[in-house]
């Protein structure tokens, strides 16, 4: 047994309120608040001034797969500054780094937990395995369903939801995921047919099924299924002035099942104002404050150049004449979904970027329940992931958020609530939204909070009256009890894990055979069987990870 | 997750990474043939037994003599080529990782059809269609090169149709033996004797003047087309300045999709498995020169062919240089590779011609045959677990990697 002792520390991680400095101890892999009397201390750290948070998860953000390869690959040129013999103190070297900087640059934050949003079925191995060579990480992804014509022709066939809830699971468990996400329901699908827009009530080209029919089908196999996360939904028509409309039928479409909806601040614009954009950021948040079934992460947009990356296809061609610069690639891909890439600068004297940032900000800010609302900005989609600090500093220093605020498109000041919203978001609050709030959306009990018992992912920062730079430079860093940073200095990593998620109440949809799966109609669609895509856990083990069943408690 | 008994075998021998299932033929179930595997088999029948046994018996004193040689090599080397015939992510993620580590050069040998290809990516960009995706949806497919496509990846027509009838337009220089492979899987071909130049110049007109240009076949279907497939492959594609010519596809495609539908399936090497995960792992596809264990990115200069030229011409740099040569193949080694006299460390399963103090060989075996490995299908779309029932896991590239700079 290893004991080590975080002396005189103050604990923020949203459960535990109190202010005063405390003692915390690390056993081996897990956090407990006392040791016998007789135990050895291993190591002893004397925090005084410090805090500690367990280490941050990052519920969304593209760090594996086809689509994030591709933005790697076209984007080669590299930020001056990151050369030299220090790279990682300067920028990030590209939008999307390899995945031994992310790994680095997330650890050089305290993060220690990540998702990959958008794993396509027939290319989660791919993403399972940039994921694995992200050092310093315990990762799991999202399988993207919803626009794969299996399920579209199931759901249009009338199909029961049990042989629905089956399919999923196969899907799910052979793409070993944490979760599903729907991008766009059905309308990745609907663009192959050359269809530029379906809103939530509109037919596929094709096939008689709506993105309604879709979301319900999933969200209902989601709960039935029993999986750890909620239906994490990329909703229709993003980025589209007036899209609060689709945003909110979203919501009534899964008739009060848990959903989460991802990257909220595309999905809540008006079409009014100036120039026909507007903020209905009050609507969204009002929603959320009222549904306690409902969470959000934000897609904060944070100026500077970045790249988006979507599985929406559909609108990311709509957008292609706003790349900057000019390129750009987009993927049909495997009767499952696409993908659209497109480098993209968000400017501060733009309307629409301004009018973008005040948006997430809003949401924020109006919603109460800072563990329904977590902290992101879609990496790279927003902006890069390393722009946390700065983020959360926006949300605790309301002096701050308006210095930028002033450099705003005027149209877009004038039109903006943010000024009415003197709101600071507490220690604690930055804690839930990039702790707790995503360890319990995840179903994930021993992550996210430091409770005894918990696993050892422990962050030291030091008090700092400038969050941005308390959150960019942590003293010290625990990843499974073991030391793995010093100062910004990385020591040797330990074991990763990846997350996936528990199936309590469909175990036997597992093995071969499963109803759900007609091994006919898979093959005539795709030429392969099944079992050439799917991910045995032996894969893991064999590379010496570990595997981590999440579960919904409620 | 128990995968059933009747998991069909993935050959690794092509990027088509297929599983070769069977199939019926007269109510009998017979093996799928495939004329590289079958070529493949055969190589690999004729040397397997006298692999595995050396592999299994191998002179473990022997060979820590010569792993300690290699050893020495890598110390001396004050510049180091890590290269060769890398297909596999597991032979990939050595690779780089062992230049990372001794702050060499990364590039496959035969890298440059690729970078034509991934040059324009880093331009233009373009719209991209994997294989599943366009052989389930479309209505025409336009398959521009020559016979080399079906050398290289035979059951490719195979994998493409659907079991209904397609039209597709066969472009450049094509056998009449392979307009009849394309046929008898089920399309409905017309072949256009062209100038490979032509191809995107002639889609242009066909789409911006529509019928009044073009009433021919060709044309109609070109513009009656709801969903349009695009294959070509970068090693089968016989035109000057390919990279340009890739451009003024992407940009052809990009533009037609404001109205129509298109998309281009780039068929891949099995290289392919090399750029993408040095892309993941770096940041850059391949061609890179790690500097403090940084990797610098430099597409025209760091090319594996001109680091040997420029070492060769410079005598006391060739003195201090060393390649580190992968290979995932049974193939000779390459005679361009062969001719340089620069010390090298061979690791594959193909002994070189010669070995002598400054040519070293570390032994492995094949994946799929003697070890797992996994590997991208052309479109780099989908990773197969290559699975191997009895593995050598000791003689493996990425084993012997690991222990050069242990």
């Amino acid at each position: 047994m290893t004991i080590t002792r975080l002396k005189n520390v103050r604990i923020v991680d949203g459960i535990h309120a109190s202010s005063k400095p405390t003692d915390l101890y690390i056993v081996d892999q897990k956090l407990a608040r006392q040791i016998p009397a007789d135990a050895r201390i291993d190591t002893d750290y004397d925090l005084e001034d410090h805090l500690v948070m367990s280490g941050g998860i990052d519920i969304h953000t593209h760090i594996g797969g086809g689509k994030v390869n591709l933005a790697r690959l076209l984007w080669p040129e590299r930020s001056s500054k990151s050369v030299g013999e220090k790279p990682w103190l300067g920028p990030l070297s590209a939008p999307v780094p390899g995945t031994w900087e992310t790994g680095r640059r997330y650890l050089q934050m305290g993060y220690t937990t990540c998702f990959e949003p958008a794993m396509l079925p027939a290319n989660a191995r791919q993403s399972h395995m940039e994921m694995r060579d992200t050092p310093w990480l315990d990762t799991g992804g999202y399988v993207v369903l919803g626009n794969d014509r299996m399920l579209l022709s199931m759901i249009a066939s009338r199909a029961g939801q049990d042989q629905i809830n089956d399919y999923v699971a196969w899907m799910v468990a052979s793409s070993a995921a944490m979760a599903i996400k729907v991008v766009n329901a059905g309308g990745i699908d609907a663009f192959k047919f050359n269809q530029r827009q379906l809103n939530v009530d509109e037919a596929h080209p094709t096939l008689p099924v709506t993105p309604r029919d879709i979301l319900w089908s999933l969200s209902t196999a989601a709960e039935e299924l029993g999986l750890a996360h909620p239906l994490h939904v990329h909703c229709s028509n993003l980025g589209t002035p007036g899209n609060i409309t689709s945003t909110l039928a979203t919501l009534d479409a899964v008739e009060g099942r848990r959903i989460h909806l991802t990257h909220a601040q595309y999905h809540c614009y008006g079409d009014q104002g100036p120039h026909g954009f507007s903020s209905e950021a009050s609507k969204l948040a009002d929603r959320v404050n009222r549904s306690n079934h409902v969470s959000i992460d934000v897609g904060q947009v944070l100026f500077g150049q970045t790249i988006t990356l979507s599985a929406d296809t559909m609108h990311q061609f709509a957008n292609r004449k706003l790349a900057s610069p000019r390129k750009q690639i987009f993927q049909d891909l495997e009767c499952q979904a696409g993908c659209g890439l497109l480098p993209f600068r968000y400017k501060e004297g733009q309307y629409v970027h301004g009018l973008q940032w005040t948006i997430g900000l809003e949401l924020f800010l109006r919603i109460q329940d800072p563990t329904r609302v977590f902290l992101t900005t879609d990496h790279p989609n927003g902006g890069p992931f390393t722009g946390y600090p700065h983020l959360i500093r926006l949300l605790m220093d309301y002096d701050f958020r308006m210095s930028i605020f002033d450099r705003l498109h005027p149209d877009a000041k004038a039109c903006s609530s943010l000024p009415s919203l003197k709101r600071e978001y507490r220690l604690d609050e930055i804690a839930a939204i990039t702790r707790l709030g995503p360890a319990r959306a995840l179903g994930l009990q021993h992550r996210g909070n430091l409770s005894p018992g918990s696993i050892a992912d422990v962050v030291v920062y030091r008090n700092d009256n400038n969050a941005e730079t308390m959150f960019s430079s942590p003293e010290i860093v625990f990843r499974k009890g073991r030391l793995v940073m010093r100062r910004g200095e990385l020591l040797e990593d330990c074991s990763k894990t990846v997350l996936v998620s528990e199936f309590p109440n469909r175990t036997d949809a597992l093995t071969w055979g499963a109803r759900g799966v007609n091994r006919q109609r898979w093959q005539k669609l795709y030429g392969y069987t099944p079992w050439l895509t799917a991910i045995g856990s032996d894969e893991f083990t064999d590379e010496g990870l570990g595997i981590e069943h999440a579960l919904w408690h409620g | 997750m128990n995968e059933p008994s009747r998991q069909p075998p993935i050959c690794s021998f092509c990027s088509l990474v297929c599983e070769l299932p069977d199939e019926l033929h007269d109510l009998q179930m017979l093996p799928v043939f495939c004329s590289k595997r079958d070529i493949q088999s055969k190589r690999i029948a004729a040397s397997l037994e006298g692999l595995t046994t050396d592999l299994r018996h191998a002179d473990s004193e022997a060979l820590s003599a010569t792993l300690g040689r290699a050893i020495g090599l890598v110390r001396q080397a004050h510049s180091v080529l890590v290269t060769g015939r890398i297909h596999t992510v597991e032979s990939a993620r050595a690779a780089v990782e062992l230049a990372q580590r001794l702050d060499g050069m990364v590039d496959p040998w035969d890298s440059d059809e690729a970078f034509d290809s991934i040059l324009s990516m880093q331009r233009v960009g373009g719209y991209g269609v994997s294989l599943g995706e366009a052989r389930d949806h479309s209505d025409l497919w336009i398959v521009v090169g020559d016979d080399r496509l079906l050398e290289q990846t035979p059951r490719l027509p195979h994998a493409m149709h659907r079991g209904e009838s397609v039209p597709m337009l066969l472009i450049g220089r094509w056998s009449d033996a392979s307009i009849q492979v394309w046929s008898e899987a089920g399309f409905d071909v017309l072949c256009i004797e062209t100038g490979l130049e032509e191809i995107p110049k002639y889609l242009s007109q066909v789409s911006r003047l529509g019928s009044n240009y073009c009433d021919s076949q060709t044309g109609r279907w070109i513009l009656d087309a709801k969903y349009t497939s695009i294959l070509y492959s970068p090693t089968a594609l016989e035109v000057e300045c390919r990279d340009l010519w890739i451009d003024l596809l992407s940009r052809w495609v990009l533009n037609r999709n404001e109205t129509t539908r298109v998309a281009t399936l780039a068929w891949g090497s099995l290289q392919s498995t090399f750029h993408q995960t040095c892309t993941w792992l770096t940041g850059f596809p391949g061609r890179i020169r790690f500097q403090n264990h940084q990797p610098s990115y430099d597409p025209h200069r760091h090319r594996a062919k001109d680091w040997c030229d420029r070492q060769s011409a410079s005598g006391t740099a060739a003195e201090k240089s060393l390649i580190i040569w992968i290979d995932d193949t049974l193939d000779d080694l390459p005679t361009d590779f062969d001719a340089s006299k620069l010390r090298r460390v061979i690791v594959g399963p193909n002994p070189p011609s010669t070995l002598s103090e400054s040519q070293l060989w570390l032994p492995t075996g094949i994946a799929g045959t003697t070890f797992a490995a996994n590997m991208f299908r052309g479109d780099q779309t989908i990773l197969a677990k290559i699975p191997c029932a009895d593995p050598l896991p000791s003689f493996t590239p990425s084993a012997w990697l690991g222990r050069l700079t242990r």
